[in-house]
C-alpha cells in the first residue's frame, strides 16, 4: 500500500490534467465563438460593433495565442480558478459551489434509492430463479423470467421521458409530488427516482450475475447442507461475498448520477450543476461547460480513488488479486515488448 | 462465428431451434420501425408539418393514432418521419466510434510500446469523464443540429472500441496461425488486415449491437436537451421536449414519442443481447 498510494495519486492527478487538456483542446481549438454570442445579448437586440466584440474578447483573453492561454488558464485552474462565465461575468468556481449542494442532494438521494432497489430487486431474482441450490423451492418462471427482464427495461427507458411519466401521473393526476422546483423535501422524492432508475438498474444486473457466480461456489453448498434457509443463505453468505463487484461498479456509476443531472434538473425545472450545465452548453458558454467537465472528472477520479483505497480494507481477497493482477501485468508488458521485438 | 462454416448437420439442428418469444418481439419491432424510417409514408399518409389548427391538441383517435399537437400536427406521421432522421443519427454515431475506435484499438494493440501506452492512457481519460459531459463539451465546440450531435455522441464511443479491438489483437496476435504467417514471411500489414482483423472482429460487433440502443438513447437525450435539429422538424427526443409545454392537459404528446423511443432501445438492446451471446440464442 505504501508503493502503491502515490502512484495511484499520480494516476489521479494524471486523468485529471489530461481531462483539463483534452476539454480545453476541444473548446478552444474548435470553431465555437462565444463572444459574439454574448455581444449579440450585451448590445441589447442590435448589431454589436467589432470594437465591442474585440474589447469582449480582450476582457476574457480569448485574444491571446492558444499556448498562452492554455498556460495561465491552467494554472488558474490549479488554483480552483476557472475564469469567468461568459454569459453572467460570475466566476465559474462560484456557479460551481453555488449550484453543488442541491445537486449532490439530489445524487446522494438517487445513489440511496438505486442502491436499495438494486438489493431488493437482485435478491428476489435469484431467490425466484430454478436453481439446483434451491432443490426445487423456485417460484413460478414466469415471475423469474420478468424480475430479470427488469433491469433490461430500467436500461432502456430515456432518463427524461421516466421523469415525464412520474410527473405525468404522480403530480397531475394523483397530486402526491410537486412537479418543479427544489423548494422542500417532497420535490426530491421523483428526481431521485428518475435518476436513480438507470443506476439502479445497471447495479441490479451486476449483483444478479455476481450472485449467481457465488452461488455455484462449494461453501454455499455447504451452508446450504446444514438446512439453512434460502433468505439466510442469500443475506449471510451469498450477499456478502457478491456486493463487492456491485460496489465497484456503484462508484463507477457516480460520475453518472453527476450527467445524469443534466436531464433530471431540465425535466424538472430544479436548480443544480446538471441545470447550469444545459445551460453553458445552450449559450456556449464556453469556460463554464470546461469547468463543469473537469468537475465530472473530478467526481469520478475521487470515488474511483476512494474505492481503490477502502475496498481492499472491507475485503482481504482484492488486496490479494489487485497484487497477482499488478505482477501478471508486468509480466505481459514485458513479453509483448519481447514480442514487438 | 460459425456462421459460415454450418456443417450439414447443423441445419436440420438449426431448423429445429425455437427462439424465445422476446427476441422475436425485438426483432419485429426493431424491423417495423426500420421500415417506418426508410418509407414513413407506408403507415400515414399525412405530412408530418401540415398544421391543422382546427384540430388542435386532440387525444389519440382512429384518424390521429398518436393525437395532434399544439399547432394541430399529426403526432403519429411526425414520430415516423422522425424515425429515419433518430435512427440514422444513431448510425452515425455508432460508425464514428467503430472506425475510430478500431483503428486506434489496432495501432495500439499492433505496435505495442510506447504507442501502446499512450492511446490506453487517452481512453482512461474519456473513460473518466462522464459521456453526456464529453458529447456536451463537443456539441459546445460544434454547435447544434443532428450530425453535430451524433458526432458528438459517437466521440464518447471511441474509447471502448479501442479497448475492445485492442485486447482482441493481443488475443490473436499470439495465435499459432498469426506466428505462422509471421514466420513464413507474409507482411506486417497484411498479416494485421488478414488475420488478426477478420478474428478480432467477433468482440467488436457484439459491443457494437450493444452500443447501438445506447447511442440512440444518448442522441434523444441530446435532442431532448434541445441541441438536436431546429424546431419544424421531427426527431425524437425534440417531439417529447416540445410536448413539455402543453403536457398536464395533453398527456399524449411526451408520452408517446417517448414510448416509441423506449421500446425501439429495448428491441435493440434485445436483440444485441442475443448477438453477443449472453443468455442468447440456445436450442432447447
Amino acid at each position: 500500500m505504501a508503493r502503491y498510494l502515490p502512484r495511484r495519486l499520480m494516476h489521479a492527478a494524471f486523468v485529471l490534467w489530461a481531462a483539463f487538456t483534452v476539454s480545453f483542446g476541444l473548446l478552444y481549438l474548435l470553431p465555437a465563438d462565444p463572444v459574439s454570442t454574448m455581444a449579440l445579448g450585451s448590445a441589447g437586440g442590435g448589431v454589436p460593433s467589432a470594437e465591442q466584440i474585440a474589447e469582449l474578447r480582450a476582457a476574457y483573453g480569448f485574444d491571446r495565442p492558444l499556448p498562452e492561454q492554455y498556460l495561465s488558464r491552467l494554472t488558474d485552474a490549479l488554483h480552483g480558478d476557472f475564469g469567468a462565465s461568459v454569459q453572467t461575468g460570475q466566476s465559474v468556481t462560484g456557479l460551481i459551489a453555488d449550484a453543488l449542494p442541491q445537486t449532490l442532494q439530489l445524487a446522494a438521494a438517487a445513489l440511496g434509492v438505486a442502491l436499495l432497489g438494486a438489493l431488493v430487486v437482485s435478491l428476489a431474482t435469484v431467490r425466484a430463479l430454478p436453481l439446483p441450490s434451491w432443490n426445487g423451492r423456485g417460484s413460478a418462471s414466469w415471475f423469474g423470467r420478468g424480475l430479470r427482464s427488469l433491469p433490461a427495461v430500467g436500461v432502456s427507458a430515456p432518463g427524461f421521458w421516466v421523469g415525464l411519466m412520474l410527473i405525468q401521473f404522480f403530480s397531475f393526476r394523483w397530486k402526491l409530488f410537486p412537479a418543479v422546483g427544489n423548494d422542500d423535501r417532497s420535490g426530491l422524492v421523483l428526481p431521485a427516482l428518475t435518476l436513480a432508475l438507470p443506476t439502479g438498474a445497471i447495479l441490479t444486473q451486476v449483483l444478479t450475475r455476481s450472485m449467481i457466480t457465488v452461488l455455484g461456489e462449494p461453501y454455499i453448498q455447504t451452508a446450504l447442507a446444514t438446512g439453512a434457509g434460502p433468505i439466510r443463505v442469500l443475506v449471510r453468505h451469498v450477499l456478502r461475498n457478491a456486493a463487492i463487484p456491485a460496489l465497484t461498479v456503484g462508484g463507477l456509476l457516480v460520475g453518472e448520477l453527476v450527467a445524469g443531472a443534466v436531464t433530471v434538473e431540465t425535466v424538472f425545472s430544479r436548480t443544480g450543476v446538471g441545470r447550469a450545465t444545459a445551460t453553458a452548453v445552450s449559450t456556449q458558454d464556453i469556460p463554464a461547460v470546461q469547468g463543469l467537465v473537469v468537475l465530472g472528472a473530478l467526481v469520478f477520479t475521487l470515488v474511483s480513488l476512494a474505492l481503490d483505497l477502502l475496498l481492499p480494507l472491507v475485503d482481504p481477497r482484492i488486496a490479494r488479486t489487485a497484487r497477482i493482477a499488478r505482477s501478471a501485468r508486468t509480466a505481459r508488458t514485458a513479453r509483448t515488448a519481447g514480442a514487438s521485438r | 462465428m460459425s456462421v459460415l462454416e454450418a456443417a450439414p448437420g447443423e441445419a436440420a439442428a438449426r431448423a429445429r431451434r425455437t427462439y424465445p418469444p422476446g427476441l422475436v418481439v425485438a426483432v419485429v419491432v426493431l424491423a417495423l420501425i426500420l421500415l417506418a424510417a426508410s418509407v414513413p409514408g407506408l403507415f400515414s399518409g399525412r405530412d408530418p408539418l401540415a398544421a391543422d389548427p382546427v384540430h388542435r391538441l386532440r387525444p389519440p383517435s382512429e384518424a390521429h393514432p398518436f393525437g395532434t399537437d399544439e399547432l394541430g400536427r399529426d403526432l403519429f406521421a411526425r414520430v415516423l418521419h422522425g424515425a429515419a432522421l433518430s435512427l440514422s443519427a444513431a448510425a452515425i454515431a455508432l460508425v464514428i466510434g467503430v472506425l475510430c475506435g478500431v483503428a486506434l484499438g489496432l495501432i495500439a494493440g499492433t505496435a505495442g510500446g510506447r504507442t501502446d501506452e499512450v492511446v490506453m492512457r487517452a481512453t482512461d481519460v474519456l473513460l473518466a469523464i462522464p459521456a453526456l459531459l464529453v458529447s456536451l463539451a463537443v456539441v459546445t465546440a460544434l454547435g447544434f443540429g443532428t450530425v453535430r450531435t451524433a458526432v458528438a455522441v459517437g466521440v464518447t464511443g471511441i474509447a471502448g472500441f479501442a479497448r475492445i479491438t485492442r485486447a482482441e489483437v493481443l488475443r490473436v496476435s499470439l495465435a499459432p496461425y498469426t506466428e505462422a504467417a509471421q514466420v513464413i514471411g507474409v507482411r506486417r500489414a497484411a498479416v494485421l488486415l488478414r488475420h488478426v482483423l477478420p478474428n478480432a472482429w467477433g468482440p467488436v460487433f457484439g459491443y457494437a449491437a450493444v452500443q447501438f440502443g445506447a447511442s440512440l438513447l444518448a442522441v434523444s437525450t441530446l435532442g431532448f436537451l434541445g441541441y438536436g435539429a431546429p424546431p419544424p422538424t421531427p426527431e425524437w427526443g425534440s417531439l417529447v421536449a416540445s410536448g413539455r409545454s402543453y403536457f398536464a392537459g395533453a398527456w399524449w404528446l411526451s408520452t408517446l414519442p417517448g414510448l416509441v423511443i423506449a421500446a425501439t432501445v429495448l428491441a435493440a438492446n434485445r436483440i444485441a443481447r442475443a448477438v453477443h451471446g449472453e443468455d442468447g440464442v440456445v436450442p432447447r
